[in-house]
């Protein structure tokens, strides 16, 4: 089942080649056609791909699903091999200033954010991670401040504004990233459990939902510029030694188990609306009958 | 204490970016964008190199009237996850949006390189021209 862009629903299966698009949302901005391809579950109904997993797994025993849970940790552990490779051309990159310098043009605030995650990652001794992985938490931070106070707000922070399109020059580069303020920043995020949108890196927390202050802190002292070059270095030799074990399986077990829950009380809701509904819809019928 | 369908499909051999893609996009569809953004925050972490988690996360924060940090979401996606020409295209439109052509013709151009081989991307991209000249 598809929903069309008229927002009816139709039966007719539709293969993914077919439609690398997604239609059942409106618009991405304003009139705009949504540029979100579907989910690659089988259907091209999230909802229904959904119910398919749920029916999919009610004949699994336990003992099997630790046993896949644990052949899924082995994969996860060669994935970290290659993320370690990947940070590794990351840090060469790095050196010659090729992507971050790219980042910062393109992306300034996310730079800036990117730029404390690392520090992070490296004073906490807990290892690094890939470069687009350190690009994602920092969205992450990012996305998560943005939804929890305003756009403008979580911008002006970071020293965005409208005016000030070219803020990317303000001599961003991930040389100047200071380390030693990590530590203090990495004790705070510690404190933060995975459900209040903590994310991993390295099997250390790094605060995401209560981390505004934290990217704030972090953002100052690094718009101080104290370039370090022996610092890249460190960052690369803790990433090679550190980065092969990740509690991220964990993480991702734990959040979903909370977006179950979410959706069950969601639906509890929802549920109960339609129950007061019909409640009322027969109190009615029954006091008209009266009448 | 039976294990929830997320934890049974995973078991299941369900690729894990997937089944958060999947969950987000259903969350989105249901208009619930920051619960979606949620879903989407995870799944960077995952699979930080999948274009369609950048995509959609940007989208959550249009859909609340948040540009900007859409703008800022859809560039990181353009350079982690490279070659990117949706997050480039979603960056064309609030670029031009916002007033800033020259960024914007900049930007459109790079998705017109990337979607060279790709017929429907090629339209999408013909389609944003004519739409914002």
């Amino acid at each position: 089942m598809i929903i069309t862009s008229e927002g009816s629903r139709s039966t007719v299966p539709v293969s993914l080649g077919q439609l690398p698009v997604n239609s059942a949302s409106p618009g991405a901005a304003g009139q705009s056609p949504s540029l979100l391809p579907v989910p690659q579950l089988g259907t091209a109904d999230p909802l229904a791909s959904l119910l398919a997993l749920e029916s999919i797994s009610r004949g699994i025993g336990l003992n099997t699903a630790i046993k896949d849970i644990n052949h899924i940790r082995m994969q996860k552990a060669d994935e970290w091999k290659k993320q370690k490779a990947e940070l590794e051309k990351a840090m060469s990159a790095h050196k010659k200033g090729g992507f971050w310098r790219k980042v910062g043009k393109i992306c300034g605030t996310i730079a800036k954010v990117a730029a404390v995650v690392a520090s992070i990652a490296v004073a906490a001794c807990s290892g690094g991670a890939g470069a687009p992985l350190v690009l994602a938490v920092a969205a992450a931070c990012l996305s998560t401040a943005a939804f929890a106070q305003s756009e403008a707000h979580i911008l002006e922070k970071l020293g965005v504004s409208d005016k000030v399109a070219g803020w990317a020059e303000f001599g961003m580069s991930i040389g100047s990233v200071v380390c030693t303020g990590g530590a203090s920043l990495c004790a705070g995020g510690a404190a933060l459990t995975a459900v209040q949108h903590g994310v991993q890196v390295g099997g250390e927390v790094v605060a995401v939902g209560g981390g505004v202050a934290a990217v704030g802190q972090g953002v100052s002292m690094y718009e101080q510029g104290r370039a370090d070059g022996a610092e890249v270095d460190t960052y690369a030799e803790i990433a090679k030694s550190k980065l092969v074990d990740s509690h991220l399986d964990q993480l991702l077990l734990t959040i979903l188990d909370e977006l179950d829950e979410n959706e069950k009380s969601y639906r509890r809701a929802v549920s109960n609306v339609k129950s007061a509904t019909e409640t009322a819809g027969a109190t009615l019928v029954s006091a008209a009958g009266r009448v | 204490m039976s294990a929830s369908p997320s934890r049974n499909a995973l078991a299941h051999g369900i690729d894990p970016t997937e089944l958060v893609y999947c969950r987000g996009f259903a969350l989105h569809a249901d208009g619930r964008y920051a619960e979606a953004a949620e879903a989407f925050r995870v799944m960077l972490q995952i699979a930080p190199t999948d274009e369609r988690g950048w995509l959609a996360l940007g989208e959550c924060h249009e859909k609340v009237g948040q540009e900007r940090v859409a703008l800022e979401i859809y560039g990181a996606g353009s350079v982690a996850a490279e070659p990117a020409p949706r997050c480039l295209i979603s960056q064309f439109r609030i670029l031009y949006d916002l007033g800033r052509f020259t960024e914007a013709d900049t930007v459109l151009s790079d998705a017109e390189s990337l979607a060279a081989d790709d017929e429907q991307l090629s339209i999408i991209v013909s389609d944003e021209r004519r739409l914002r000249p």
